[in-house]
């Protein structure tokens, strides 16, 4: 194998790859890049066995052939180097020259190497950059840290022809966007469970793409935009019912300022109790009254005017989780409804185009006696 | 990646053939338990299932070992190949820490074994199974596979679920996996006492029966291995009782050749004294055995003592071709014709020197041990 | 000059409780010694010889006898200190029972010396209970009494006495414990020749356990003052972490009379529990104050025994006086030496009257609270003053110097009780600085800089405490909030677990857990409590239920099934060591901390808090402060 580089493209796709390349590994060659040269490019690939990158970029290769070589030493050379790079191997001995330096790195052979997950892009959904993007981060926030639950670990991704919707939650409260888009040909709708550090790869390297290609595999998912993919392991389903609780029923609605209510949240949080936030909302009349009550600490209350003429309801939440959902929801004012104390209460924007169907949902908290 | 690859696996030839057809079929099943005596190859069999599931070309033979997977799996390098053991506590009071040194140390212990696949790991503690190492099977087991379409977790000695004070609950834990593992994972456990195990873990696997191997695989195996002449292997499959695990750990060590036979030496002069005429040759054997520390040689002495018998029972049964030991096939002949003895004298003999090395094992003064074995067995033999 | 002593009245004779007063020579020596402390003695003089066997003598300096009370002193039932049975009532002296001077006489060759004025003595000689001679003599004020050949005359008696050691042994700890009851008084110990004990007048309690044990024993000790519904808790308790296993002492007195009792000391094991670990018992030096009429000392002969007219008040006021001492940062470990001046009281009590010189003022120190002042004792300053009694005492360095004990100290102590309240945690949130900088230390402990040291602050077991005393609170307020789940957990159970289940759902659902049957033995869990972001609902719940069904050392010992709900849920829902915190939750878990009624003691006994004081850290650099 030998070609030819400028220090920005074997920069450029290093940099790309390096995020996938684990810190601490149980097999050695994962601390290796893959370098594979063919045709007018190379394509630099690496792995955590959970998340694999893989970049092409533009090159002249004299002689085809494939390589890994130690991905931190390979970036740290790149960094000093002074101009065009020429990268060749012999057996496991790779030679990196450029200008008046020369260097010599022990690779391993390409065969010691993982075999990439193989996804189809024939078939995929498409959709831009920033809509991708939109979707990961106004969900995937809501997917649990805690490794009780490892399904709920992961966000929910379910493909349909022309619709792809993402979920999460941690069992407390939960997102769910959906976004139209295209596919390649009618694709059978399926449910894919995703783990957010990936997505955080996905919006790193691919969430400023024109397009970006969805597809699968049987235990991946790929992502593929200007020359980039990005492949993650999935993580075994099945995921809760989620549609059984997002509330139908909720009878009690009511608009509001999202700027109000969230100064308002707020104050009362200043004196809610540490331990779980609680505050409690009283819907009646025509406005909303919120008050906390924490013991060995103080009260506070405060009204705020909305329309509404249901029937009155005190319920008690958690006001980080409110906090949170609003500081994600995507428009001034809010849309939220409620049915009972004990039951789900939920968020949505209003009057957004670009959101058309983002809800949140929070569950109550409860007082006990 | 300097792993040597796995040593191949001897004997269990039926088995294997059932479950590489099984494999090809499609239709292995999804949790099995290979249970067998201690030694005679189980996790090794394990592995060779674990490769059998990844190969991309299965036969009927097992797997490929040519395809990337099955190269990978015979490195122990292949990432969906989970191979979980026994460890001891590494020192660590909170559950989080413990996971992750528990995963640093079967990550340490499989570099161990990956460089020397006859590694035997000398722990300080008593290796167990913790709910941290449960756990972090568990997670493994919720991701799906990173290479191919399956994983497999091979469980080791998974008996040890049960006895220590903290496994309860991680069988519990593994019970969990057990009752709805994930569709792409198969699990193998081993267990040399199966009646161990929770009942409701053996309930949920195919049990799979290992017998001993015959004295011929062991002797391939220290030969081919091991690069053990074909004597000194012969005699050592011989007495090895079908497990290749015993016969390493009989196989003379730094000591050279001299050791078997030294202690082959020890029992024979025991049997003699046992058949003399006058009882002052079995005083003097039982003097000829130091009085405290029944443990160590004394303890591989009566080894020797009983591999004499059973050799000797070969010969009274009309067997010669049975002896562990050919060479000495000749010696025992001219015994018996001098002084015949009764076969099934010789089998309460075997067991006289099984109490013995339980007595043994409890740190009895061996001059005693000897003094009333050897009239017990004269007893048995020659009435 | 009047009669001191009164024939009792033949009633009042009888219903004193009849028995044995001597049984050996430790019962004549604590007869003698509580004679001669009742006649007012600053300093006793015990010698014995052969374990007391062959001679016992005890001489005070107190106020003497005449020669006719010397006579009626050796009259059965004739005693100066009871006259009526409303006098029984108000028992307020020692050796109350007239008959413990003819009862001795009666085994034994009794010597008596007496004098009123110096050099106007009288001696008295009984032999056997036989008046052999009746003297004057030439002594100093004061009474001598010698026992010698105990037992002469009842050899059945002799017999039973034992080794000569053994004897010994109990002079020396009915001696140890008459001194305890009275530091200011000075005693001498002498057996055969030897010097036992020599202990000069003492300005308290710790004092003097410092000239009997040691000042590390005292040093391990704490201070108790409380009262509530008239009953006064004061004297010394072992610090948690320096309890070990067998090696407790327990010294109780009521009014100043020593007594045995179980169950105020189980009272004041509770008081730790929470606090130590298993099977280790604190050392106890209490000293109760009761009203007359409160407590009837007569029940046994042998005076061990006590009887409370109120007993759970007397066992509550234990309970909570020692809890309200554990409260006080002075029951955490310290890194090296405690010096009084890095802001640890030096516990001088301090009569409101009669200011010392060195009070701080409540806040800004470590002494705070309720606009309550504590007096800092400092033994490097001469400018001192030794004590409100004005006992001059010696204090030694470092060590709690406790004035409560000595003759009319409970009037401090009455004013403070009056005020209303307990001893308040010594910490306030004056104890950080005005901007505290937190430190997690291995994802285990949290570093903080105090204006007096350093605190290092174990996460886990700070936050048990939290949750326990939340918890308890809430269960007492009736109230307690809990998460609603969106995909509710379903747990199923063994038999056994089920039944437990089913049996605290009630106590469950009131921390928070709100769990259902569901068909078979399984449950349904619909809301869980959320006490920290990493919270395991799932695991927590299980492993409290595989604890409340097999039981554990921890919750064992609880007392209410509230008790067991609220010791498993802190021990299994707690933030985990390892677990990383931000710069507000260390903050957040520091002020529930010190919020909590114990804020220094996990629920196993471990401490939660360990302090590096700034002298010590002066001493260790090895620069002088």
């Amino acid at each position: 194998m030998r070609f030819t580089i400028t220090r920005e493209n074997l920069q450029q796709g290093l940099g790309a790859v390096a995020g996938a390349i684990p810190t601490r590994t149980t097999l050695p060659v994962l601390a290796n890049i893959l370098i594979e040269a063919e045709g007018s490019e190379v394509r630099m690939s690496g792995t955590d066995l959970d998340t694999s990158v893989s970049v092409r970029v533009p090159a002249e290769v004299a002689e085809a052939g494939a390589i890994t070589a130690p991905a931190k030493k390979l970036q740290e050379i790149a960094r000093e180097l002074p101009g065009s790079v020429e990268l060749s191997a012999q057996g496991d001995s790779i030679s990196i020259s450029s200008g008046r330096t020369r260097f010599k790195l022990n690779g391993l052979p390409r065969d010691e190497f993982p075999a990439f997950p193989r996804v189809d892009f024939e078939e995929s959904w498409k959709l831009t950059g920033p809509d991708l993007q939109r979707l990961i981060s106004h969900v995937s926030f809501a997917a649990s840290t805690e490794e009780t639950r490892p399904i709920l670990n992961g966000v929910l991704w379910q493909l349909s022809s022309g619709e792809m919707r993402m979920v999460a939650t941690n069992g407390h409260r939960l997102a769910k966007m959906t976004l139209p888009v295209e596919s390649s040909a009618e694709l059978t709708a399926v449910d894919l469970i995703v783990h957010p550090r990936a997505l955080g790869q996905v919006q790193r390297l691919l969430g400023s793409s024109a397009q970006v290609e969805v597809a699968r595999s049987e235990n991946h998912i790929g992502f593929q935009g200007g020359g980039v993919q990005v492949f993650t392991r999935l993580i075994e389903g099945p995921y809760p019912n989620y549609e059984q609780v997002i509330p139908k029923d909720n009878d009690k609605q009511l608009v509001a300022d999202k700027g109000a209510l969230t100064a308002a949240i707020r104050r009362m949080a200043i004196v809610a109790s540490d331990q779980t936030h609680r505050i409690r909302i009283a819907l009646g009349g025509s406005s909303l009254k919120f008050s906390v009550e924490t013991p060995d600490l103080g009260a506070a209350a405060e009204e705020l005017p909305v329309e509404y003429d249901g029937d009155p309801l005190e319920i008690g939440f958690n006001a980080q989780y409110l906090l949170e959902l609003l500081r994600y929801m995507p428009t001034d004012e809010v849309r939220l409804t409620f049915k009972a104390p004990e039951r789900a209460a939920t968020i949505q924007p209003v009057g957004n185009e670009d959101t058309p169907d983002y809800l949140c949902l929070v569950m109550p908290l409860r007082l006990l006696s | 990646m300097s792993g040597t690859a796995l040593p191949p696996v001897h004997g269990h030839a039926d088995v294997r053939a059932t479950l590489a057809s099984a494999a090809v079929a499609g239709s292995l099943a999804q949790s099995i338990l290979l249970h067998g005596p201690a030694g005679i190859g189980k996790e090794r069999l394990a592995l060779w299932i674990a490769q059998l599931v990844v190969c991309q070309a299965p036969t009927a033979a097992g797997g490929c070992g040519e395809c990337q997977p099955c190269r990978m799996a015979l490195k122990l390098e292949h990432p969906d190949v989970h191979w979980f053991f026994p460890l001891p506590r590494p020192d660590a009071s909170q559950p989080e820490k413990l996971r992750e040194k528990l995963e640093e140390a079967r990550y340490a212990e499989l570099s161990a074994r990956r460089t020397d696949p006859f590694h035997v790991p000398a722990y300080e503690k008593p290796p167990a199974y913790f709910l941290g190492t449960i756990q972090n099977l568990q997670k493994l087991a919720g991701m799906r596979p990173a290479m191919g379409s399956r994983k497999v977790f091979v469980v080791g000695d998974a008996e040890l679920m049960v006895p220590q004070e903290s496994s309860q609950e991680a069988a519990n834990a593994f019970l969990k996996l057990l009752e709805e593992p994930p569709a792409d994972t198969t699990l193998v456990l081993t267990a040399s006492s199966p009646g161990a195990l929770l009942p409701t873990i053996r309930s949920r696997v195919l049990p799979v029966r290992l017998l001993p191997l015959a004295a011929d695989d062991v002797q391939a195996f220290l030969v081919n291995e091991r690069g053990m002449a074909a004597d000194e292997a012969r005699a050592l499959a011989g007495i090895s009782r079908g497990a290749i695990g015993r016969a390493l750990r009989l196989a003379p060590q730094g000591g050279g050749a001299g050791v078997l036979a030294k202690r082959r030496e020890a029992g024979k002069s025991l049997l003699f004294a046992a058949l003399a005429e006058s009882p002052s040759m079995r005083f003097a054997a039982a003097h000829g055995v130091p009085p405290a520390g029944a443990r160590g040689e004394f303890t591989d002495n009566l080894e020797a003592l009983a591999e004499w018998l059973r050799d000797l029972l070969a010969v009274a049964a009309g067997a010669p071709d049975q002896v562990a030991y050919t060479g000495e096939a000749r010696l025992l002949e001219k015994m018996l014709e001098r002084r015949p003895v009764r076969p099934e004298g010789v089998a309460r003999s075997i067991m006289r020197v099984q109490e013995a090395q339980e007595l043994a094992a409890g740190n009895v003064n061996p001059q005693l041990i000897v003094s009333t074995l050897l009239r017990g067995i004269r007893t048995d033999l020659v009435g | 000059m009047p009669r001191r002593i009164h024939v009792l009245p033949e009633k009042l004779a009888n219903q004193i409780a009849a028995g044995e007063v001597v049984e050996r020579p430790a019962s004549v020596v604590k007869e003698l010694v509580e004679n001669a402390l009742d006649a007012g003695a600053t300093r006793v003089e015990v010698v014995i010889r052969n374990g007391g066997k062959t001679e016992i003598r005890v001489s005070d300096d107190g106020h003497g006898m005449g020669k006719d009370d010397a006579l009626m002193s050796m009259d059965r039932h004739a005693t100066s200190k009871v006259r009526s049975e409303a006098d029984l009532a108000a028992i307020r002296t020692l050796g109350f029972r007239g008959e413990a001077l003819p009862s001795i006489a009666s085994v034994s060759r009794m010597v008596l010396e007496t004098a009123e004025r110096d050099g106007d003595g009288t001696r008295v000689v009984v032999t056997g209970g036989q008046m052999a001679a009746v003297e004057a003599c030439a002594r100093r004020t004061g009474t001598t009494l010698a026992v010698r050949s105990l037992f002469f005359n009842v050899p059945a008696r002799a017999k039973f006495l034992r080794t000569t050691a053994a004897e010994s042994r109990a002079v020396v700890e009915t001696v140890t414990t008459l001194a305890l009851a009275h530091p200011g008084v000075g005693f001498v110990l002498d057996a055969n020749g030897r010097e036992a004990l020599n202990l000069p007048p003492a300005a308290g309690a710790a004092e003097r356990i410092a000239a009997v044990w040691g000042p590390e024993t005292a040093g391990e000790l704490i201070p108790v003052a409380h009262r509530e519904a008239g009953v006064g808790v004061t004297g010394l308790v072992q610090r948690p972490h320096s309890s070990r296993p067998g090696s407790r002492r327990v010294y109780l007195f009521v009014n100043g009379r020593s007594f045995t009792d179980r169950s105020v000391v189980r009272a004041a094991d509770r008081a730790y529990r929470t606090t130590i670990p298993e099977g280790v018992y604190p050392s106890l030096f209490l000293f109760l104050d009761l009203p007359d009429g409160e407590v009837d000392v007569n029940v046994h002969p042998a005076k061990a025994e006590v009887r409370f007219r109120d007993r759970p008040a007397v066992e509550r006021a234990v309970e909570e006086g020692i809890r309200a001492t554990l409260a006080g940062l002075e029951s955490t470990p310290s890194i090296g030496t405690r010096a009084p001046q890095d802001g640890v009281p030096s516990f001088t009590y301090a009569s409101p009257r009669q200011p010392p010189a060195h009070v701080r003022e409540a806040p800004g120190t470590w002494g705070a609270g309720n606009g309550r002042a504590y007096a800092y004792g400092n033994p490097s300053t001469p400018s001192v003053p030794s004590s409100p009694g004005g006992t001059p005492g010696t204090t030694l360095p470092g060590e709690p110097q406790m004035t409560l004990f000595v003759a009319g100290a409970p009037e401090a102590l009455k004013d403070e009780a009056d005020a209303g309240s307990s001893i308040p945690p010594i910490v306030s949130p004056d104890l950080l600085g005005s901007a505290p900088v937190m430190w997690q230390v291995h994802s285990t402990y949290i570093l903080v800089e105090t204006r007096s040291g350093l605190l290092l602050v174990d996460q886990h077991s700070a936050h048990e405490r939290v949750l326990y005393e939340e918890l308890m609170r809430d269960f007492g307020s009736g109230s307690r909030e809990s998460q609603r789940l969106l995909f509710p957990l379903t747990l199923r159970l063994s038999p056994a677990e089920f039944s437990v289940v089913e049996e605290v759902r009630g106590v469950l659902e009131r921390a928070g857990f709100e769990v259902e049957p569901f068909g078979g033995r399984a449950v349904i869990v619909h809301s869980v409590p959320n006490p920290h972001p990493n919270f395991d609902a799932e695991r927590c719940l299980r492993e409290m239920i595989a604890e409340l069904t097999e039981g554990s050392s921890l919750i064992d010992g609880a007392r209410t099934q509230h008790q067991r709900i609220a010791l498993t849920f802190a021990c299994k829902g707690a933030i985990k060591a390892g677990q990383k915190l931000s710069q507000r939750e260390m903050g957040e878990l520091f002020d529930r901390l010190f919020a909590t009624e114990l804020p220094y003691h996990d629920i196993h006994g471990r401490p939660t808090v360990v302090q590096l004081s700034l002298t010590e850290l002066h001493r260790r650099f090895g620069r002088s402060a």
